[in-house]
């Protein structure tokens, strides 16, 4: 390996160290606007089915109007309890501490701001995960019951399709394709990127505009 | 740039959506994983011979704290993630197959050590497996990925690319 790519390598994981220690501490707080969105669009997109959701800690806990008698499932009001459903943020957030390192070990203009414009979109994603997390959750434990309350839900194929990608893959990749994207324009990419030109590839991509 | 993004995306979720059907999972998936165990505890016995290893779970028999090897430890999707990114990338039929058996061995020799580091972690302390487990080892696997396709590039830009990266990145 060349030493740009060793140094590159070597503040990449030093920044991982850095970046996954500040998650750490601060997961709850950036999982906040994601729990406040994805509560916001449950509640109104499957009234019949969610009461309630919001963020305790890094858990994302959703108060159902469904309960459960002898392992039957019914009306919360007609079996006097109300399940609740609780995930893990953490499983989709550490795609942020993941691109902050990578964003921060290459040396670009407009640093911050273009950070910032990654991590919407970061967020946008993690929206979309928790509530296949959700969705996922509810389907196993209510079955049937969901889909009779609930109205224009996917089928459960696609559901558990969704549910996979978004905690499999999307965590990892999305940063690396946000970094990549972001990244584009500094020297380090493009000299990688001139293979594809060597090998046909067409770079459609406008240059970046400093807007400083 | 765009045409590598819809190649690339496309190939992922085709592949990712063929990973998860159960004909696949049942062929395919389930015995490279328990082959995985096998290997992870093939590695530690010598070292280790209170380990065995038993279909997809490996199990130390002095304190029987065990591990299950599952979907999504296999590094599968990392493979599927590289495989998507060299078939994007305009190459030969020979530099993509290349490109792809090696990635692939480095992305298991990588999981390898992910088993057997967790296998040990978790015998020392719970809160420290599951944090490296669901966290950290999935960002150092796509890491890998990672640096593993940057090699490639290199190689498909030429020898000279050493010394453009290192005059570029000064």
């Amino acid at each position: 390996m060349n030493t740009a790519l060793t140094r590159f390598v070597a503040k990449l994981f030093a920044l991982l160290a850095v970046t996954f220690a500040l998650w750490h501490v601060t997961a709850s707080v950036l999982a906040a606007p994601v729990a406040l969105a994805t509560a916001a669009v449950l509640q109104w997109w499957l009234p019949g089915l969610v009461e309630q959701a919001y963020l305790e800690g890094t858990n994302f806990l959703v108060i159902t109007s469904i309960g459960e008698v002898d392992g039957q499932m019914m009306s919360a009001v007609a079996a006097g309890n109300q399940l609740q459903l609780s995930n893990e943020t953490r499983l989709l957030s550490y795609s942020v501490p993941f691109y902050a390192a990578l964003h921060f070990a290459t040396p670009m203009e407009n640093s911050i701001e273009r950070f910032t414009r990654a991590l919407i979109v970061l967020w946008l994603l993690m929206i979309v995960g928790l509530m296949a997390l959700v969705l996922k959750d509810m389907m196993l434990t209510f079955g049937e019951v969901m889909f009779s309350r609930g109205t224009l839900l996917p089928p459960p194929a696609a559901i558990a399709l969704t549910y996979q990608f978004s905690v499999l893959i999307v965590p990892t990749v999305a940063p690396l394709l946000l970094w990549a994207y972001t990244a584009k324009a500094t020297p380090l990419l493009n000299v990688l990127l001139a293979a594809a030109n060597k090998n046909g590839e067409v770079d459609d991509t406008p240059p970046p505009v400093n807007t400083d | 740039m765009s045409r590598f993004v819809t190649v690339f995306a496309i190939t992922l979720l085709a592949l990712f959506t063929l990973e998860m059907l159960d004909s696949v999972q049942q062929a395919v998936i389930q015995p490279f994983t328990g082959l995985l165990a096998t290997l992870s505890a093939s590695m530690i016995i010598p070292f280790d011979d209170a380990v065995v290893a038993s279909g997809r779970v490996i199990e130390h028999t002095t304190n029987q704290f065990a591990v299950s090897i599952e979907a999504g430890c296999n590094g599968v999707e990392a493979a599927i993630v590289l495989i998507a990114a060299v078939a994007a990338f305009p190459a030969t039929l020979w530099q993509k197959c290349g490109a792809i058996v090696v990635g692939f061995l480095a992305i298991q020799v990588m999981n390898l050590l992910r088993i057997i580091s967790l296998f040990y972690l978790g015998q020392w302390n719970l809160d420290i497996f599951t944090w490296t487990h669901l966290y950290l080892w999935p960002v150092l696997i796509m890491l890998d990925v990672l640096i593993v396709f940057i090699l490639y590039l290199r190689y498909l830009n030429g020898v000279d690319s050493d010394t453009a990266i290192d005059a570029a990145a000064a």
